[in-house]
């Protein structure tokens, strides 16, 4: 298990490296191919999910459970910047929320935060939620061990239906493919309309 | 969105109609792991050469790492209710259903797909 975090980090930490040092082809930074990397491993998670001999069983379990993961996204993210703002009085509660509130999503989050707010919340809101999805990422194998098998899904929020999905699949299992996808859809939805709600309770 | 979803359904449907070649779905799920590893690369790389990210990271990165840290503390913890609760004894949606009228089945320590 230990073993899966540390290569997928060593991968990151590379890509990293590389990029800051410029060592790297010109087409790659251009092109940023991650996009159909992700494309591609979607439809890999697709036919490995699909061809699986349980899939039916899997299918039939669709269930009132799978509310439970976004509830526990929102919940969570929400008790978690309450206790941030406790320890940390001279911060601004709606913009905190907010920045929570992108659960991951942070190419949407960022956009809308920096119209709302301006362009520094924006760039938090971006590494702050970058930095969700790539722990994800990058731990999942140790979350699904020590935390459960729901922990991945729920670290993943948002993004738990795309970059996110390969990870909680190997490591959580195939039965939780659906309710990753389920819980990525609805989050997805969500985070432009609470993080609107948010303003405009604030203001 | 959509396209994620169209691209997911449109492996699903493949996966289905290969199902009977068990070899084969086997190489996709080892596929699926070195797309991973060149997922992460690759967005290692576009951080990397990102100038407003690599800039703005010693200022504004401490702040993202906190807020991050407290927004997964308290998901993650929550998580480990809800699953105690709810998933846990669910164990394995479908194995379930299969093992049913069998004594509780001890759990694979191996990762799903290596599963036969």
């Amino acid at each position: 298990m230990m073993k899966g975090s540390l290569i997928i980090v060593g991968f990151f930490a590379a890509g990293i490296f590389l990029g800051i040092e410029g060592w790297v082809p010109e087409a790659i930074v251009r092109h940023d191919p991650s996009m159909y990397a992700l494309y591609l491993l979607i439809v890999f998670v697709g036919i490995s999910v699909g061809g699986d001999e349980k899939f039916m069983h899997i299918v039939r379990s669709v269930n009132f459970r799978y509310l439970l993961a976004p509830i526990t996204v929102i919940a969570g993210t929400f008790l978690g910047i309450a206790v941030y703002l406790m320890l940390f009085p001279g911060e601004k509660a709606i913009e905190s929320l907010a920045v929570g509130a992108g659960f991951g999503y942070y190419s949407l989050s960022s956009v809308l935060i920096s119209q709302l707010s301006g362009k520094t919340l924006g760039i938090i809101a971006l590494l702050a939620n970058i930095i969700r999805e790539v722990f994800t990422l990058l731990f999942t194998p140790l979350l699904a061990r020590y935390f459960g098998k729901l922990a991945p899904v729920v670290s993943g929020g948002a993004t738990s239906m795309d970059t996110t999905l390969p990870v909680i699949v190997k490591y959580s299992g195939k039965e939780y493919a659906f309710i990753a996808i389920f819980n990525g859809i609805v989050l997805t939805i969500l985070v432009p309309l609470l993080i609107s709600l948010l303003y405009s309770l604030g203001s | 969105m959509l396209f994620i979803l169209a691209l997911l359904c449109g492996g699903l449907l493949a996966g289905r109609l290969l199902s009977r070649k068990r070899e084969l779905i086997r190489t996709f799920d080892r596929l699926t792991t070195w797309s991973i590893y060149l997922l992460l690369f690759l967005m290692g790389v576009s951080i990397g050469t990102n100038k407003d990210i690599i800039a703005n990271l010693s200022s504004l990165g401490l702040k993202a790492i906190i807020i991050a840290a407290f927004s997964l503390g308290g998901s993650i913890l929550l998580s480990v209710v809800t699953y105690h609760f709810f998933f846990r004894k669910y164990n394995g949606f479908a194995k379930n259903a299969e093992n049913s009228g069998r004594e509780s089945a001890p759990e694979d320590p191996t990762p799903t797909n290596r599963m036969e």
